[in-house]
């Protein structure tokens, strides 16, 4: 399989403070990769860079086999981005906004541009600046996928979108990435990748300190915990391989388990529990504790 | 071309509203006209009294302000400075509109080289400025023809004319230099205004001041209508400055452009 992406030890200081530090992936294609983090680790740097928005400071990354950089017209011919922040042009009507956008792609994009906005449910006679944060997202979504790119680019896609809408967009993702395309997504939240990626890389503080299959990110899932019990239980209760940031305040425990889940049910079942909450840690939380040992 | 198209569309209203804002202020001045001339004499023995430096500041040249043209250049240096800040505005919110709003990362995104981009947009602000002087200098030639009654030099009048259009390349092309070199502009018109004001204040110094020199730190004294009037041409040293400060700043914005790092806001 031939790789969309490569990037070689791709490195980007601005003046002195850190931006990413010798960030090495592939991204095969027709994979859906996904990019991690928390914020400030350097995602949207990476993306940037590979964009020829901004410049790197060493290394080097190509798209299609081109130089990001130097090639970076030619490749966009073929690239879909979906910038996290909305944008505007003052006065403009949705339907001039997507009609300057698919000016500079020469095909007809008139009939996927319709297509994108009802799924959508965007109104394209409405003024941009009149639009909700939610519905601006949306024209960033058809803008960046009415010309059919053959590799997507999407940093923090999801923010701004109500649940519903989210899904309609993995959908359409997911269709893409049937259709042939490469999507390179970037995003905080762990749960979202894990709903569309094949293979993730996880960046911390400008590296990247992990490549993974999202099924073994997986296999071994990450769950909080809180238990309330009725009794004081032994501190070392829930002491088993895999439990971290453990905090105890009277009968509750709240810990985050990496593992097998069955272990802790049959800790549970032993004693008489008044409540229990088991939640997704967010990213911050994994990192952590789990990445920052593994550094 | 689209990006030109696009330009253009964005900034033709406001470009609309500057012709009629210079046409207005034109007008204005000349239409004291009839009512000076026919009080010529007491109005010259009155500025007479003006102190030297304020009269030179206004343009005001005793000498030739009794007949249209002398008296139209003292008008001019009014439209110059409305033009310069129109320029200047062009200039600078012609990059950093685009980081404030965002749509760099549209723009730039698109195949589109960075150098193409610039090449659409200097295009665009050129055609809009020089739109602005043409309907501006046809539509006050012919009013300044009617008051004239035969005494109207044409060739006088266009050469003042496009002064207008010069002074206001230089000013854009400063402005865009400071746009792109800038790593954001909040808002345009401040920067803007304090710009052209600068320049406009070291004019005053300039023509105040014993030696020429100073004058070749601020556009607005690189045409003196007196000068036009008298010898027909432009001075070749402060011409030729003003297109080397135009070829300069183009030619950095350019280089900063393609280098500059786009962030997101």
């Amino acid at each position: 399989m031939t790789n969309t992406i490569e990037i070689n030890n791709l490195t980007k200081y601005y003046g002195k403070s850190r931006g990413i530090i010798d960030v090495s992936f592939t991204v095969e294609e027709g994979e859906i990769f996904g990019f991690i983090g928390p914020n400030g680790a350097g995602k949207s740097t990476t993306i940037r860079t590979l964009l020829a928005l901004i410049y790197p400071t060493s290394g080097s990354a190509s798209i299609f086999g081109m130089d990001c950089i130097k090639d970076a017209p030619e490749i966009a011919k073929r690239v879909g981005y979906l910038p996290s922040e909305v944008f505007y042009y003052d006065g403009m009507k949705v339907k001039d906004l997507l009609n300057y956008s698919a000016s500079f792609y020469k095909k007809d994009c008139s009939k996927r541009m319709k297509e994108l906005a009802g799924r959508l449910d965007l109104d394209l006679n409405r003024k941009i600046d009149d639009l909700s944060f939610g519905n601006k997202k949306k024209v960033g979504i058809v803008q960046g996928l009415l010309h059919s790119p053959d590799l997507i680019i999407l940093d923090e896609p999801t923010l701004g979108l109500d649940p519903l809408m989210q899904q309609i967009f993995f959908d359409l993702i997911r269709e893409e990435n049937e259709r042939g395309a490469t999507v390179l997504m970037s995003s905080h939240i762990l749960n979202e990748v894990q709903r569309i990626c094949s293979r993730v890389a996880i960046i911390k503080d400008g590296k990247i300190i992990k490549l993974e299959k999202i099924s073994t990110l997986q296999e071994t899932s990450y769950k909080r915990f809180k238990i309330e019990t009725q009794d004081k239980l032994p501190d070392d209760t829930f002491q088993i391989d895999g439990v971290s940031d453990m905090k105890i305040a009277d009968n509750t425990f709240s810990f985050i388990y990496r593992g097998d889940i069955n272990l802790i049910v049959s800790r549970i079942a032993s004693h008489k529990i008044t409540n229990l909450w088991a939640d997704e840690p967010d990213l911050e939380e994994i990192f952590l504790h789990y990445y920052s040992k593994e550094v | 071309m689209n990006v030109f198209r696009q330009e253009i569309k964005m900034n033709l209203k406001i470009t609309f509203l500057w012709i009629l804002v210079l046409c207005t202020l034109g007008l204005i001045f000349l239409s004291f006209f009839p009512l000076i001339q026919t009080d010529m004499k007491i109005f010259l023995k009155l500025m007479d009294n003006f102190p030297p430096a304020l009269k030179a500041v206004m343009g005001i040249v005793s000498e030739t302000f009794s007949t249209p043209l002398g008296y139209y250049s003292f008008a001019l240096t009014f439209v110059i400075l409305s033009g310069a800040i129109q320029a200047m505005n062009l200039g600078v919110g012609i990059i950093s509109k685009e980081t404030r709003d965002k749509t760099a990362d549209f723009l730039l995104t698109k195949p589109i080289s960075r150098r193409g981009i610039l090449h659409a947009k200097i295009s665009a602000s050129v055609a809009l400025l020089a739109m602005t002087g043409l309907v501006y200098s046809v539509f006050i030639g012919f009013i300044i023809r009617a008051f004239a009654s035969g005494d109207f030099d044409v060739r006088i009048y266009i050469l003042l004319s496009v002064t207008i259009f010069i002074s206001q390349i230089i000013f854009y092309s400063i402005g865009l230099l400071v746009s792109v070199a800038a790593r954001k502009i909040k808002a345009v018109l401040p920067v803007s205004l304090s710009i052209v004001f600068f320049f406009y204040a070291l004019s005053a110094f300039a023509v105040t001041s014993e030696s020429d020199k100073l004058r070749f730190f601020t556009p607005f004294q690189y045409f003196k209508p007196e000068y036009i009037i008298q010898n027909g041409s432009y001075e070749t040293a402060y011409l030729i400055t003003g297109i080397v400060i135009v070829i300069v700043s183009v030619l950095a914005s350019y280089v900063w452009f393609c280098k500059k790092d786009v962030h997101s806001v």
